[in-house]
């Protein structure tokens, strides 16, 4: 008696829990917007994935995050008629992250159009067009990248200013650390001779936080940032390209470019 | 005389100013000219190998070409030929102006000339005084050791075609086995099948596998090298830790306590960092291995003065007891009775803390020490792929199954005493839980009593004078009277047992067992050999 009892509850909590799996599964394939062709990870959402240590591209404050990018990436979530939810991931973890297209729909971080990431992921177009530096303490005494043979060089993990310092400074040791924050701390603490990153970010990041450092290298690379997105969502690109025409094209995208940048 | 001398050294030093001016009329006319030419800046390739920054031969890579146009030169269109053995994709090649930091487009179209030449024609020619970039992605590299430079020739838009210096040369190496191998399996059917499954790819590519192999290698070594360097300091600094925690003076039990929960209470990521960028901010410059070693030892300290206290703290106070009445002072007592047996105790605990100390070796890939994550992750960030983290946690296991197994093994030899041998598992296990005794052993006793003897009574026993009153003692053959050297509250439960030997069988044993651990204690050396 009891055991028929115990049965027929554990049957209608499998059934309860297959129906609600059905209901799962369901409902992330309805997840398909009826006006364009794309899939979302949240049905509604554009969830978007950034390493929030790059300012003035991304930044926390307040643990709100700020910046060109996040002002971007909101602008084309409103042109979608979309709601946008940026989550903190690490920069490296990003390309790797959308590829699997599991976590988020989007990947925005600064992150530099290279045939290397086009290999995994679609990229929209291009957005910002950057360049690199080279930073040192003022005090240190160096003034030339040729000065840097062999010396220790901070850089984000994964990012072109990584790349530039390992084929550019000879003999150099490249350390990679997961934050763009952690390279200018540890320049400072004198773990690194010199951070290799991208203009913006260094001359942003000695304006508010290492007036101690400075720039000895502007490096024109022309390298340019594209938005993340996965290669089974083409429509999603498509969309986001649009939209990125479309607020080049009204003005907007100057605006927020003016908020953050002075202009060219 | 003097007259025509003087003509003479007035025309010779007008001829002098003459050709003077020309000769700077000459050089102002020509100086410009090699900065008007146009002039190749620099050439590179970028490192294709995951363990360093060399170019290896025989893979792909991308070869960056820059050249600066001179004032008012405009450019048509570029040939650029590389060395033979270079193939490079036009399609995979990218062109950029730059004026001064600004990005121009160019309106570029590449085709291929032959294998190892592109040539880039530009719809209206370029602006003038640019930076041209040439970067050809995804060019195959010979597989030759060597110094390497493509040469090029420009057209400018006023027609002159000029053949520009040679670009300064890289230097490629020939091809590692691991690479070698790791470009022969992506070409097999099985990996490529295997490899078209997303997961499989993204997290066991047996081509990443191989290619992250040694470089995974290496940081394991450096990992192992760090945990073993550090442990040992973590088990003196521990010690001393748990020496302040249980000593008599205030002071010193107050800092011991502050520093264990301060340590324990924090996350060791956050130690790492004050240790690694506030330390040399306050003028403390300590190597990278170095202050990771120090840090490790330092938060393991903390944790292991724990482990030990818990160890000395099972010990029964009857240890104490009976190694002071015995004139043992509190050092020899901690020294040669307590720690032995409480050392023992923690060896399984200690190994877990080995075991989580190596794993947290992993945390200092934050701070740039180059670890076995930090290995991993820096062919992660050259593929994109999640494999060399997988190696990486093989490699983690390769140290850690033995030992948890190894844990298991001594928990259960200490635990379930099933050796015959083990004079210790008759009374009590290992964790200090009695184990009743039965009757008929109350003979052994004595005879443990008189083994003590003999074995305290060797030279090298240095408490020798209080062996010899328990000599006495147990020579008087009588128990309730060893009982009686060895101490009072040891006494009054022997007598019990002697008044009434069947009837207060937990009295016996408590006599038993303490009988039983003085022996044990005053020889270290049958401790360390009785398992």
């Amino acid at each position: 008696m009891k055991f028929k009892k115990v049965a027929a509850l554990l049957a209608s909590g499998v059934l309860v829990a297959s129906l609600g799996l059905v209901g799962c599964s369901g409902g992330s394939s309805n997840s398909q917007s009826a006006s364009s062709d794309y899939t979302l990870v949240n049905p509604g959402t554009l969830t978007v994935i950034s390493s929030e240590d790059f300012p003035p591209f991304e930044n926390l404050e307040n643990g709100e995050g700020v910046g060109f990018d996040i002002d971007i990436i909101n602008e084309v979530g409103n042109r979608l008629g979309l709601q946008v939810d940026i989550q903190n991931y690490s920069f490296d973890g990003i390309v790797p992250a959308i590829a699997a297209n599991s976590t988020a729909d989007l990947g925005i971080s600064g992150i530099t159009i290279t045939p290397e990431r086009e290999d995994q992921i679609l990229f929209s177009d291009p957005y910002f067009d950057s360049n690199q530096a080279i930073v040192v303490m003022k005090n240190s005494g160096i003034t030339d990248v040729s000065q840097l043979k062999g010396a220790t060089i901070a850089a984000q993990s994964g990012s072109t200013g990584s790349d530039w310092a390992k084929e550019n400074i000879e003999n150099a040791n490249v350390v990679d650390y997961q934050e763009a924050t952690a390279c200018f701390a540890a320049l400072q603490a004198g773990q690194a001779q010199a951070v290799s990153i991208d203009l913006p970010v260094a001359a942003q990041n000695i304006k508010t936080g290492y007036s101690d450092a400075t720039i000895i290298q502007e490096t024109p690379t022309g390298e340019q940032y594209g938005i993340v997105i996965s290669k089974d969502n083409p429509g999603l690109q498509a969309a986001v390209n649009q939209a990125l025409s479309d607020m080049k094209a009204d003005g907007t995208y100057d605006q927020i470019y003016s908020k953050w940048f002075e202009t060219k | 005389m003097q007259k025509t001398f003087r003509a003479a050294t007035f025309n010779r030093a007008l001829f002098i100013a003459i050709s003077c001016i020309m000769a700077a009329f000459l050089l102002l006319a020509m100086v410009p000219q090699p900065s008007q030419a146009m002039e190749v800046t620099s050439c590179t390739a970028r490192s294709n190998s995951s363990a360093s920054n060399e170019v290896m031969g025989g893979m792909e890579t991308r070869i960056t070409w820059e050249a600066q146009l001179g004032d008012g030169e405009q450019l048509s269109s570029l040939t650029i030929d590389y060395p033979d053995g270079f193939n490079v994709p036009a399609d995979k090649v990218k062109v950029t102006g730059l004026s001064g930091l600004d990005r121009i487009d160019l309106g570029e179209t590449v085709a291929s000339v032959d294998e190892n030449t592109i040539s880039i024609g530009f719809s209206t020619p370029t602006q003038a005084g640019l930076l041209i970039r040439v970067e050809a992605n995804n060019t195959m590299l010979p597989n030759e050791e060597g110094d390497y430079a493509p040469t090029a020739t420009a057209t400018l838009a006023d027609g002159t075609v000029q053949q520009l210096d040679q670009a300064p040369t890289f230097h490629i190496t020939s091809v590692l086995w691991n690479e070698q191998a790791s470009n022969e399996l992506a070409e097999q059917g099985w990996v490529q099948a295997w490899n078209s499954n997303k997961f499989l790819h993204m997290f066991l590519d047996p081509t990443i596998a191989v290619v992250a192999l040694p470089t995974v290698f290496y940081g394991w070594l450096q990992a192992l090298l760090m945990v073993v360097a550090s442990f040992p300091i973590a088990i003196v600094w521990g010690l001393i830790l748990c020496f302040m925690r249980i000593c008599k003076i205030k002071v010193l039990r107050g800092i011991g306590s502050l520093y264990v929960n301060v340590v324990r209470g924090t996350p060791l990521f956050l130690q790492i960092y004050i240790a690694f960028f506030g330390l040399p901010l306050v003028g403390i410059v300590v190597g990278d291995y170095m202050l990771s070693v120090i840090v490790m030892s330092l938060n393991s300290g903390a944790y292991l003065c724990e482990i030990f206290r818990a160890g000395i703290e099972s010990i029964q106070k009857g240890q104490f007891e009976a190694a002071r009445s015995l004139g043992m002072n509190s050092i020899q007592t901690m020294f040669f009775v307590i720690i032995p047996q409480a050392f023992r105790r923690v060896i399984p605990t200690m190994t877990s803390e080995f075991i989580l100390l190596y794993k947290d070796t992993s945390l200092f890939a934050a701070v740039g020490v180059m670890e076995m994550i930090m290995y991993a992750r820096s062919v992660v960030s050259t593929t994109g792929n999640m494999t060399p983290y997988i190696v990486a946690a093989i490699f983690y296991l390769i140290v850690t199954l033995p030992l948890t197994k190894m844990i298991g093994t001594v928990e259960r030899r200490l635990g379930h005493p099933q050796d015959p041998g083990s004079k210790k598992s008759r009374f009590h296990n290992i964790f200090g839980r009695k184990v009743e005794p039965k009757k008929e052993e109350e003979g052994l006793r004595v005879a443990s009593d008189s083994e003590h003897v003999r074995v305290t009574d060797s030279p090298e026993d240095n408490t020798e004078t209080v062996s010899a009153s328990v000599k006495t003692a147990v020579a008087s053959a009588s128990a309730t009277r060893a009982a009686d050297a060895l101490g009072g509250s040891a006494a009054s439960s022997a007598s019990s047992a002697a008044t009434a030997p069947g009837g207060s069988g937990g009295a016996v044993m408590d006599f038993e067992a303490r009988t039983r651990r003085i022996e044990a204690g005053l020889n270290p050396e049958g401790l360390g050999s009785e398992e």
